[in-house]
This record gives C-alpha cells, sequence and structure tokens, in this order.
C-alpha cells in the first residue's frame, strides 16, 4: 500500500509541474490550505488543468469529478479523492 | 448569459419598460413598436451617460474619426440604441411563438454527433438570442450553454431564451465557473456554446487587436478547445430582410495545437483568437449598429480582470 506522504509529495511536485507554477515549489503547498483563491490562490482555468491531470497521470475520468467541488476544496482532499480512485 | 454585472440590456429591462414594450407590441403590431423604440431611444442617447458610457469603448473603436465629436458620437450611439431595441422586440416575438424563418449556413463545419465535441463560440452581434430559440446545430447530441442566472428575472422571462428545453445549461457562477462540466461535456462528444466576445469581471482574459484598438476577450472558450483537443467554431446570427429571416453563419472551425504534459498558455491561443477577432471586425464593418458587446463602466475597467498566466 502506498504510502500516504510519499504520494501526497508526488502529487504537489506533479501540480508544480503541470500548472508551471513558477513561484511556488512542492513544500508551499500545505495540505490543508485552500487550493483556489486563497490559499494557493488557483482559478478556474487551473481546476480544468487538475482535472485534466488526473485523467492523464492517473486514469481518473472527467465524469467523476463533475459537480463534486468538495474534491478541490484543499490540497489533502484533492490527494485523497485521487489516492482512493486512481487507475494508472 | 449576460456578461457583466451590469449590461445595458439587462440593467435597462425593468419589468415596466418590459411591459410597456410588450403593450406596444400588442396594440399597434411590430412596425409601431419598432417605430416607437427609435423615440425611447433618442432619449436614452440624450440623457443616459450610463448607457453612453458604456458604449463609447466599442463606438470609438469602430468609429474613431469621430471619437472626438461628441455629437456624432451620439448619433451612432441613437442609431445602436435602435438596432438593440428592435432585436429585443424581435426576441420577445420569438419567445411568444411568433417564430421567423432560420437558415443555417457552415453546418458542414460541425463535427458527425459520433465525432469530437464542440465549443460553439457566440458574439454579443445581432440577433443572437433569438438565433438561439431556432438553431439546429444539428441537434442528434447534447447540447450545453455556458450560462449566468440572469440578474434581472423579468428580462429573462422577455427574451424566453430558457424556454430552449433542449439545451443543458452550465451555470459560471458554479465552482471553477462552470469549466469543469464544460470540459466533461466536450469529452463525451457533446456541444458546448459559450460566448466568446466579452470577459466576465474577475476571470481571465486576453487582449487583441480588434478595428482601431485593443479588445479584452474571455480565455475559457479557447482554453477549453484546446485543453480538450477539439474545433472552436465561431457563429454569428444576422437579421436579414426581404424575406425577414435569420441567416446562422457557422465559421470556419479554429483549432489548437495539443500542449502536451503542461497547461495551456495564453501564447498557445493567440493564434486562434486572432482568426476570431477577424470574424468579429466583419461583423462589425458589415453591421456596425448591431454589436452589442457593452464594456465596463470607465471607473469598473481600471479593477476588473486577470490576465491569462
Amino acid at each position: 500500500m502506498e504510502d500516504v506522504q510519499t504520494f501526497r509529495r508526488e502529487l504537489k511536485e506533479n501540480l508544480v509541474d503541470w500548472l508551471q507554477l513558477m513561484d511556488k515549489t512542492a513544500d508551499d503547498i500545505k495540505d490543508e490550505e485552500p487550493l483556489f483563491k486563497e490559499g494557493l490562490g488557483l482559478d478556474s482555468l487551473d481546476a480544468v488543468e487538475i482535472v485534466i491531470m488526473m485523467q492523464r497521470k492517473y486514469g481518473i475520468p472527467q465524469s467523476a469529478v463533475e459537480n463534486k467541488r468538495e474534491i478541490f476544496a484543499t490540497f489533502a482532499s484533492l490527494a485523497d479523492f485521487i489516492m482512493a480512485n486512481r487507475t494508472k | 448569459m449576460n456578461g457583466g454585472n451590469d449590461t445595458l440590456s439587462a440593467s435597462r429591462g425593468n419589468k415596466w419598460g418590459i411591459g410597456f414594450f410588450r403593450l406596444l407590441l400588442k396594440c399597434g403590431g411590430f412596425g409601431f413598436a419598432v417605430w416607437f423604440s427609435r423615440i425611447v431611444a433618442w432619449f436614452y442617447a440624450r440623457f443616459d451617460r450610463k448607457a453612453f458610457a458604456v458604449s463609447e469603448e466599442y463606438l470609438k473603436l469602430r468609429f474613431p474619426e469621430d471619437a472626438g465629436n461628441r455629437r456624432k458620437m451620439r448619433r451612432h450611439f441613437h442609431k445602436l440604441l435602435c438596432e438593440l431595441a428592435k432585436n429585443l422586440l424581435i426576441s420577445y416575438r420569438m419567445g411568444s411563438g411568433d417564430k421567423l424563418p432560420l437558415e443555417e449556413e457552415g453546418v458542414e463545419y460541425l463535427p458527425p454527433a459520433d465525432g469530437s465535441g464542440v465549443v460553439v463560440v457566440f458574439a454579443h452581434f445581432d440577433c443572437w438570442q433569438a438565433a438561439m430559440e431556432l438553431m439546429n446545430l444539428k441537434s442528434d447530441r447534447v447540447i450545453n450553454i455556458m450560462a449566468r442566472p440572469d440578474r434581472n428575472g423579468n428580462f429573462d422571462k422577455f427574451l424566453a431564451l430558457h424556454d430552449r428545453r433542449d439545451f443543458n445549461v452550465i451555470s459560471t457562477d458554479g465552482f471553477s465557473g462552470g469549466l469543469i462540466e464544460a470540459s466533461a461535456a466536450l469529452e463525451r462528444g457533446e456541444v458546448v456554446i459559450v460566448m466568446g466576445d466579452r470577459p466576465v469581471p474577475g476571470t481571465a482574459e486576453i487582449e487583441a487587436d480588434y478595428l482601431s484598438g485593443k479588445i479584452r476577450l474571455p480565455l475559457s472558450p479557447w482554453m477549453l478547445a484546446a485543453r480538450s483537443e477539439v474545433p472552436a467554431i465561431p457563429v454569428f446570427a444576422e437579421l436579414m430582410e426581404k424575406p425577414r429571416r435569420i441567416v446562422v453563419t457557422y465559421c470556419r472551425p479554429i483549432t489548437f495545437k495539443a500542449a502536451a504534459g503542461r497547461r495551456i498558455r495564453p501564447d498557445d491561443l493567440k493564434e486562434g483568437v486572432a482568426e476570431y477577432v477577424k470574424e468579429l471586425e466583419e461583423a462589425a464593418m458589415r453591421q456596425p449598429y448591431r454589436v452589442f458587446r457593452f464594456g465596463d463602466e470607465p471607473a469598473a475597467r481600471n479593477g476588473g480582470g486577470n490576465s491569462g498566466k
């Protein structure tokens, strides 16, 4: 069983890389901080990018995240969802 | 569907105004209502400073030679208001069941129903709302429309936009501005309709050369098309006379190169956006008083929007 901390670290690095967060590193992403508006300060276009990243890197179909804003509340909620639903 | 917090048509379409035009149509018919609306438009052109201010941005770009002449600008503004009023009356008639004939040109550009999804990009031009009542879009597939709930409930009824039962409405008020739902719809091979010529305040924008100056456009239609690897098809609806009918033109598809393994950047979209702006310019040159893209008031312009990353 994959270690949660290891997966979260990998996911943070993937987010920084995919979203091209020039002024951020994986260490800057806090587990319980909001992802959007405050905290990491992502916007709606980033939300789509995250969904595409989830599909391409973790095999999670887009239909699985439609209308489920709670997944995107914090980094921790996003990581938990991906861990539970990944097929890659 | 109306972009911005206080668009010209939404804020002026109050209960009494709409009731008055309904009465005009009922008592005097369409021709009389159009004629009378010109008088009403004159008063707005003369005295409504706010309305004039939000129209000036476009009118100055379209008529730069008159930009310094207040009297000429108000004349242009009056003509624009007359066309807007006529447009609203036509939309109301359509909503009441009095449909105009519709012709669709360029339908061959739409992908087949069992093919990829497609982003259909509308502009605030001429009778776009009336066209939505009628257009077919080869509707053997699911059609989604990204729209903001209209704050002026009476105006919403007046236009009867939401009487279209076969459209799913993706609310842009929700989380992600409806983009996640739109992306999922495109993946399923569905149609997503979005307005391409006016950004919602606070959302990502891209700037492009337009007429004699610049225009700010929403990033989301192009980003959706690029990210989902589907074409974006600009659509223009125009009212033609003799015989009176609506002609919906689907333009050549705009496609984007996929960005593998990284987010889409505004630079990836510039070429496609420029193609769209060309279509907007041609529409403005063809029918200058039927461009109903109203800007923000000057005070609001300084604080709104953010550039795409």
